[in-house]
């Protein structure tokens, strides 16, 4: 009995006389599938690079139609958890959509920025008169002053600008009567057709502040120094130059109703953009920043005047920053550590952080994307995923690697490329 | 350095056999040779640098031979003729009978028992060996080449008795 192998052999012995492949069409189809197989890859290689740039490009770059998803002109839709210098840095369109924020960046330079994050040149802001523009609450409009040192209200929406020829950024320009101070607060009625600025008459008249409409209308106020915001639609508060006083104003700008603040210390310096309403009403918020750049944020009660408990400390805060208001409490533009601008809310917690990159100073959010809240982006939740994002502790969004993630998967794949070419070029020698 | 043609030349014989114990098809093993060559070309520059093409021309042939038969699960099985016109003329009618009956009884086990059988008791691989080459494991080796061979003698019980399963 033959073994197994013998057996095998036996049956195979015959088996190279009866099978005769061809070599050379073996090489050729060999040779051609190694060709299509480099097309491919390298090819492959390329469409990602190429997704990847548009990817970037569409993460970064302002789209010309409506910016945020909310395109009914109702307002914005939250505020984004990071905002980035983009690649390639374009104006505002005219007709853009509602804004979150504004950011002031280097030089008294202004830009603005959607829910999602995608940040705009704002051109037409006078950045020279040294007025901060305001957003209203729901982001559709913006006040600035424009290259003529006159005073206009843009809307986001429609692209209308609403001028106003008597109102000046301080200057006497034109036929200007009245003014806006510069760096100083100004506050919008809710429903976003006033808006209440510091100023007053240019020449000796009793004016303190001026209530503009975005019907063009500008009318001269002559009770409070400072205005803090709006119980509602109707009626706005002012303050007295020493915090004590309050005065209601109605949208004519005649005197409501007035509460003394009791309990209130005169001692410190209170915030150049201090008093604050919440935006429900309910509050008066007070912060006096030490020289050691920490806010103590006190609340008063608007209906009787009384302080409430407690108080809030927030640390690093850039003093000559308007501060934005919640329902309930008011936010500051910190510096915590590093060269990236944070949001915080009073008493800490940061809700923005901005791309040092931008070289930002101050970030002011409309009211309506602070209540409604985050949205995380993309990249936000990529962040998330490696631990560098907002939901991480410690929170590690202005981490290096969050800000330059772009440049270093653009490394990463030019050093693929190089690669697969070197690859390539060593094959075809070989060959 | 040989070259791709030269190298298939020194090698087609082994490996035709090899094609045939895994397929107990001629026509079936000169595809898959084809294939296996081809495949060998397309990867000969880097074969040749890392001085292994033989080793991953076998292990290619093989896993090319398990995965025809994947392909081939879903479709009509081939029916075995009782006319084997391959059979060389010049056999001796016992040989003849001893090959067809051994052939038959190979083409009933599945791909990855012929090959076990192949190289196992054909390339006189151990069984790490045959595993590294199939990429399974040693006991994987084990248990199929036992099932093959206990086929193989319900099959032929006369012709393989004298198999051993421990080598």
């Amino acid at each position: 009995m033959k073994d197994v192998r013998e057996r095998l052999e036996d049956l195979v012995a015959d088996i190279p006389d009866r099978m005769v492949p061809d070599i050379a069409a073996a090489r050729s189809l060999g040779d051609r599938r190694r060709r299509v197989r480099r097309v491919a890859v390298v090819g492959a290689a390329g469409a990602v690079a190429a997704l990847a740039l548009v990817a970037t490009s569409f993460v970064s770059l302002p789209r010309e139609t409506e910016p945020t998803d909310n395109n009914s002109g109702e307002g914005v839709g939250g505020y984004p958890l990071r905002v980035e210098e983009p690649l390639w840095p374009r104006s505002l369109p005219e007709a853009s959509g509602p804004l979150a924020g504004l950011i002031e960046v280097g030089e008294r330079e202004w830009m603005g920025f959607t829910d999602g994050g995608d940040v705009h040149r704002l051109d037409f802001v006078n950045s020279r008169s040294g007025n901060y523009p305001s957003l209203s609450p729901d982001g559709t409009h913006v006040a600035y002053v424009d290259d003529d040192y006159l005073v206009a209200v843009r809307d986001l929406v429609s692209g209308d600008v609403v001028r106003f020829p008597n109102v000046s950024g301080g200057q006497e320009v034109g036929g200007a009567t009245l003014f806006w101070t510069a760096q100083s607060p100004a506050a919008w009625s809710p429903d976003g057709t006033r808006l209440l600025v510091s100023g007053g008459d240019l020449g000796d008249g009793p004016a303190r502040t001026v209530m503009l409409g975005t019907d063009g209308s500008a009318i001269p106020v002559r009770y409070g120094d400072n205005p803090a915001g709006w119980l509602d639609d109707d009626r706005a508060i002012l303050v007295s130059d020493n915090g004590a006083e309050l005065r209601t104003i109605d949208r004519e700008g005649d005197l409501v109703d007035g509460v003394v603040l009791r309990g209130l210390d005169r001692g410190g310096a209170l915030n150049q953009f201090s008093p604050l309403v919440s935006v429900d009403g309910d509050t008066l918020l007070l912060s006096r920043i030490d020289d050691h750049y920490v806010a103590e944020t006190e609340r008063w009660d608007l209906a009787t005047g009384r302080r409430l408990e407690g108080s809030a400390t927030t640390r690093n805060v850039n003093t000559w920053c308007p501060s934005s208001i919640t329902p309930s409490t008011i936010t500051f533009s910190t510096r915590p550590s590093g060269d990236a601008l944070h949001v915080e809310v009073m008493g800490g917690g940061t809700l923005v952080v901005v791309d040092p990159s931008l070289e930002p100073s101050c970030v002011m959010l409309a009211s309506d994307a602070l209540t409604a809240g985050p949205r995380p982006s993309l990249v936000d939740r990529l962040l998330d995923g490696v631990g560098l994002g907002s939901s991480s502790t410690p929170d590690l969004r202005d981490n290096w690697i969050a800000w330059h993630w772009r440049e270093v998967a653009l490394s990463v794949l030019a050093v693929s490329l190089w690669w697969l070419r070197r690859r390539l070029r060593r094959s075809t020698a070989d060959d | 350095v040989e070259d791709f043609d030269s190298w298939a030349v020194a090698r087609t014989a082994s490996l035709a056999r090899t094609a045939f114990l895994l397929t107990a098809d001629i026509h079936l093993a000169e595809d898959l040779l084809q294939e296996t060559l081809i495949r060998v070309a397309q990867r000969w520059p880097q074969l040749r640098r890392r001085g292994t093409p033989d080793a991953w021309a076998r292990r290619t042939m093989h896993h090319l031979a398990i995965d025809r038969w994947r392909r081939r699960k879903a479709r009509p099985e081939e029916l075995p003729t009782s006319v084997f016109p391959e059979a060389g003329a010049r056999d001796e009618a016992e040989q003849a009978v001893g090959r067809i009956v051994l052939r038959d009884a190979l083409r009933q086990l599945t791909p990855r028992q012929r090959a076990m059988v192949s190289l196992r008791f054909y390339d006189d691989l151990t069984e790490a060996q045959a595993a590294a080459v199939l990429g399974c494991s040693v006991s994987t080796v084990k248990s199929e080449t036992r099932r093959a061979l206990q086929r193989l003698r319900e099959l032929v019980p006369d012709a393989v008795a004298s198999f051993q399963e421990s080598r």
